[in-house]
């Protein structure tokens, strides 16, 4: 049995590509056009053409029986669960940037009956941004617009080809626009990072910096842009002068910034984009790269009004914490759509388990964390196996429907069942 | 199923019942002409029976307005609903979707519970200037639109911006005009028997609306930034011509903190979702909405940040009751003031009737029945007692009882206009400029929303 | 190249014909390509976990799909599509390409992304080969990864 799906929607960025033409035959993807490699190895759950890349899917539920696993139904696993939600003071559930949003509505929820801290696995990247926008405001587009009308585009700590690796050519770069109709021709690119990456191919102006000089960098821009002197930085003046000439900019800031000093970085870069903001439209937009990170911070934004970790166990829901939790404090984790264990530092995975800190983990594939959890609950693909909702990096939301089936649950499902069981 | 509502004072502009005492009986969620028997009687004697209101503009789902709670003070999706709901509201309409925007927007009203809910599809003459400049493109111009309205999930259509002008100097020749868009508008509303909202500015003031009656001037608050805009806007409204009144308090809280919140949807000028306007525009859109009690004048506050649904029973105060307007203001802005029948045709009968809702803002038999009922107090003055609803029933469904939400999961719908019209190659154009395919433009089958056509 | 019977070893051996053939005609097909390991509705399930892998591991990949004029190395195509937007040929024969959006399959194209990877589908369209070699270059000057030969 063969069949076609024109225009499925990748789950494997925030690019959202809604452009990928699947052959499935007896149910499972055999061929997916116009998918970039990122991609195929979240999308492809069998890929033909690299195995390498391919990732170990778990196909059942198991906990941890002294220091044996056992392979249990879901029901068993998630009674475990909700017993060690019910024994923690300070649990917290982490990740959510790689669920869909009825997940991330479901761990909202569970996470308010809990009284727990919700934690997006992003939140060092992306705190920093909300709150440098808090200051200095924000000029914000859509993708579309953006692919029309920017004729001047920064890379910030951003490597657009490992981490959504189609946005140069759907949106930045290559694309040609409404008003840019020559695409590369007509965009000035400058890119700002500590080492060279791909992007040096393409763009003119590549400023490579020593570690801990970015946020000189911007303070020598802002000198630069208002008259005064600024330090000697390579290329600086290069890309003040691409900055002022910029009849529509945008600067992508990547993760390559919250590795620094994140917060005096991007309240530089905020409060430089509102200086030229002055002149003509600027956006400062970050390049997030897990598929649905843009909607959890939505979703945290409208329902608490605020887009940082709410803590629901110390009655601060609705202000939201910037800084990451203490993972010294937490005796129980959740985690969904991300790989824990990945972020963490050795120091911080043997105290966890030092202190036996039980994790559980949902996950479609197998991954560090579900190597350490004490409950691992397998989950279906969102947006391959199980339809979801996730939104573009823009804000701008997609349905992923269902192309193949699957025996698993849905994280949705599992998150929803486990508050019923609290 | 039948229900009375026994003994009850009614008030119904539009149906010319102006305190009558009377039995109003609901089955199957409708008002209906009598019932031979009656399951359940609510006993109304000396309570103020009114359709339930509508909110003609209510701006919290569009583009970019989430990100306006970053800056704290707006409620909750949660919070807005209840709190409309105990005003006596049921329905709230988004003035601002688009095509991409769409699914974006329809999903922000699905979060508000309590509210049935539409939108506004917000036309970008831009896309369409090549096919306006003739006029035997008008047709399928007026086709293309037909087919977005329904594609988008839209109830009414809508233009921010009526005139084209770009930015870029090469694109300096697909120019056109207030005066001539306006033109055109009404030559494609004639095809579309249909009728449009387009943004009040100082600029369409002036230029005045064609007197074909298609038209609403939506918003004319902000508006109103000198006295010869104020003329102008009165004048407009002694013609006829249909309009909402955009309130909004005189000075901006906070003004001071308020950094820029601009979003670009495209438009000639991005818009600043933190912008002040001017600071004589509140008295003045309060001096016109006094002055023009019988004009085809709806209520509608300016913004979610400036007039969230929490200063309502403000607003409706400064219209309805003098002491307050000199207590606020200084001085009283105008000799007359709204009474109970200019209210509830300002907040039920004129909304209803610019969406295009006929069973809506009324209590005859065939409205559905949204009603809403409060105390009227004989000693105090009316104004107060309608800023608590006593009851609010949605369908015939109780939603507030004894000024309190009883039903926080009251069935609610989205309301679109069905048109039936087929994609054109105006709308083939669209699509291949978009980054999506036409096929995830769709508004999605989202199982969160209760699609239901408009009568 | 393995031999049938070292293939045989990562296979169910239970000639269920649930393929379609004996797994001694499977491993054929695997060792000439025209069958994938996953092509074994068996080997998919629990007890055979790792299996697969070791097949591919086995069976080695094809690194380099050769056409003439112009190699695309899939071991270092991160299937960007940088190549497909910037194609000469593209840009008069795809709109959906020169907006940067993939191609349709119904479209006039060179070549197009498949499971991530530059697949050349009509290699007679590029200009080199219509024209002369050194008219265009663009797919390979853009490719971010070097990924692409011309010759
Ligand atoms: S860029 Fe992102 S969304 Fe697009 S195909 Fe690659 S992984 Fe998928
Ligand atoms: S399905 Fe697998 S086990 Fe069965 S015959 Fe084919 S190769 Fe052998
Ligand atoms: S540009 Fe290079 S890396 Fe990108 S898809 Fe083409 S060949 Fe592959
Ligand atoms: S050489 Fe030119 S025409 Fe040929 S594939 Fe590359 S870009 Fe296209």
């Amino acid at each position: 049995m063969e069949a076609r799906i024109e225009s499925a929607i990748c789950p494997g960025c925030a690019c959202l590509c809604d452009d990928i033409d699947i052959t499935v035959v007896d149910d499972r993807i055999y061929q997916a056009a116009n998918i970039c490699l990122w991609g195929a190895s979240k999308f492809l759950a069998h890929k033909r053409f690299h195995p390498k890349k391919e990732r170990r899917r778990l196909q059942q539920p198991r906990i941890k029986q002294g220091c044996l696993w056992q392979t249990v139904p879901y029901e068993a696993a998630l009674k475990r669960t909700a017993e060690i939600l019910t024994r923690a003071s300070r649990p917290v559930i982490y990740g959510l940037t790689n669920s869909g949003s009825w997940a991330q509505e479901a761990a909202l929820d569970l996470a308010r009956s809990t009284r727990a801290r919700l934690e997006p696995a992003d939140l060092a990247f992306k705190a920093p941004y909300y709150r440098s926008l808090m200051k200095h405001g924000l000029f914000w587009a859509s993708l579309d617009v953006i692919r029309d009308e920017a004729d001047t585009v920064v890379f910030w700590g951003a490597n657009p080809l490992h981490s959504c690796p189609r946005h140069v050519v759907r949106y930045s770069v290559f694309a040609r626009g409404k008003f840019t109709e020559r695409g590369l021709e007509e965009r000035r690119l400058a890119a700002v990072d500590v080492y060279r990456t791909e992007l040096a191919e393409f763009v003119k102006l590549f400023i490579r910096l020593e570690p801990g000089q970015e946020p000189a960098l911007v303070q020598g821009l802002l000198a630069a842009l208002t008259g005064g002197k600024p330090p000697a930085i390579r290329g600086l003046r290069r890309l003040a002068a691409l900055l002022e000439e910029a009849s529509y900019g945008v600067i992508f800031f990547g993760r390559g910034v919250s590795y620094g000093p994140a917060q005096e970085l991007l309240d530089g870069l905020g409060e430089l984009t509102a200086r030229l903001n002055r002149g003509s439209p600027f956006i400062f937009f970050p390049l997030t790269a897990d598929f649905n990170s843009t909607g959890l911070y939505h979703l945290l934004l409208r329902e608490l009004g605020s887009p940082l970790a709410p803590d629901f166990g110390h009655d601060l829901a609705g202000t939201g914490q910037a800084e990451p939790v203490a993972w010294s404090e937490v005796d129980a984790v959740v985690v969904v759509g991300a790989d824990l264990f990945w972020f963490l530092s050795q120091e911080e995975i043997d105290r966890l388990k030092k202190r036996q800190v039980p994790v559980v983990a949902l996950s479609p594939f197998a991954n560090r964390t579900t190597g350490h959890a004490e409950v691992v609950i397998p989950v279906a693909l969102a947006g391959v196996e199980t339809p979801e909702i996730a939104y573009r990096m823009d804000g701008l939301p997609l349905f992923l429907p269902k192309i193949v089936s699957t025996h698993l649950w849905s994280d949705s499902r599992v998150l929803r069942e486990l508050t019923a069981l609290l | 199923m039948g229900l009375v509502i026994q003994g009850g004072i009614v008030f119904d502009p539009s149906s010319n019942w102006d305190g009558e005492v009377r039995d109003l009986f609901i089955a199957h969620g409708r008002v209906v002409d009598h019932l031979t028997e009656v399951d359940e009687a609510i006993d109304a004697r000396g309570l103020a029976v009114t359709p339930a209101a509508l909110e003609l503009r209510s701006p919290v789902a569009g583009y970019g307005q989430n990100f306006l709670r970053l800056w704290g003070g707006l409620p909750s999706p949660r919070e807005l609903g209840e709190s409309y709901a105990l005003l006596g509201y049921t329905h709230i309409h988004e003035p601002d979707l688009t095509l991409p925007t769409a699914n974006y927007v329809h999903r922000e009203l699905a979060a508000i519970p309590l509210m049935d809910t539409s939108a506004s599809l917000t036309l970008n003459l831009r896309d369409f200037d090549i096919f306006l400049k003739n006029k035997e493109n008008l047709s399928e111009v007026a086709a293309a639109w037909a087919y977005l309205l329904e594609h988008c999930g839209g109830l009414t259509l809508r233009v921010a911006e009526p005139f084209v002008r770009y930015r870029q100097e090469f694109y300096q020749h697909r120019t056109i005009s207030l005066e001539a868009v306006l033109d055109i508008l009404d030559n494609i509303l004639h095809i579309l028997d249909s009728k449009i909202s387009l943004e009040a500015t100082p600029e369409l003031l002036t230029a005045g609306l064609p007197s074909s009656g298609r038209f609403h001037l939506a918003c004319l608050g902000p508006a109103l930034v000198n006295p010869e805009a104020l003329e102008k806007a009165h004048r407009l409204l002694a013609a006829g011509v249909s309009a909402d009144m955009g309130l909004l308090p005189p000075a901006p809280r906070s003004q001071g903190s308020l950094v820029p919140l601009t979003i670009d949807q495209d438009r000639f000028a991005p818009c600043d979702l933190h912008g002040s306007p001017d600071p004589e525009a509140p008295r003045r859109a309060l001096e016109l909405a006094l002055h023009c009690r019988q004009a085809n004048l709806a209520f509608s506050a300016a913004d979610l940040r400036q007039t969230p649904v929490s200063s309502f029973p403000q607003l409706f105060s400064w219209l309805c009751d003098h002491h307050s307007r000199r207590r606020f203001w200084g001085e009283d802005l105008a000799p007359c003031s709204y009474s109970l029948h200019d209210w509830l045709r300002s907040t039920r009968s004129l909304p209803a009737q610019h969406l295009g809702l006929p069973d809506r803002g009324h209590l005859r038999p065939g409205a559905r029945a949204d009603v809403s009922i409060y105390d009227l107090p004989t000693l105090s003055w009316w104004p107060q007692s309608f800023n608590r609803c006593r009851m609010l029933l949605k369908a015939g469904e109780r939603v507030v009882d004894n000024y309190e939400i009883v039903n926080h999961t009251v069935s609610k719908a989205t309301f679109y206009r069905r048109t039936g019209a087929l994609p054109n190659h105006i709308i083939d154009g669209l699509y291949a400029k978009s980054s999506f395919r036409p096929g995830n433009l769709r508004v999605h089958p989202n199982p969160e929303i209760h699609w239901q056509k408009a009568p | 190249m393995p031999a049938v019977e070292e293939i045989q070893e990562f296979l169910p051996n239970l000639d269920c014909g649930r393929c379609g053939l004996t797994c001694a005609e499977f491993a054929g097909f695997l060792l000439t390509r025209e069958l994938a390991p996953e092509d074994c509705p068996v080997l998919h399930e629990p007890d055979y976990a790792g299996f697969i892998e070791a097949l591919h591991e086995l069976l080695g990949q094809p690194t380099v799909q050769a056409a003439a004029g112009m190699q695309i190395d899939l071991e270092k195509c991160i299937g960007c599509g940088i190549c497909v937007a910037m194609c000469e040929f593209h840009l008069g024969n795809c709109a959906d390409a020169r907006l940067g959006k993939g191609p349709r399959p119904q479209d006039k194209v060179i070549f197009h992304i498949v499971n991530g990877g530059a697949v050349v589908v009509h290699q007679e369209r590029c200009t080199r080969l219509l024209q002369a070699a050194e008219k265009c270059s663009k797919c390979a000057e853009y490719c971010p990864t070097k990924a692409i030969v011309l010759f």
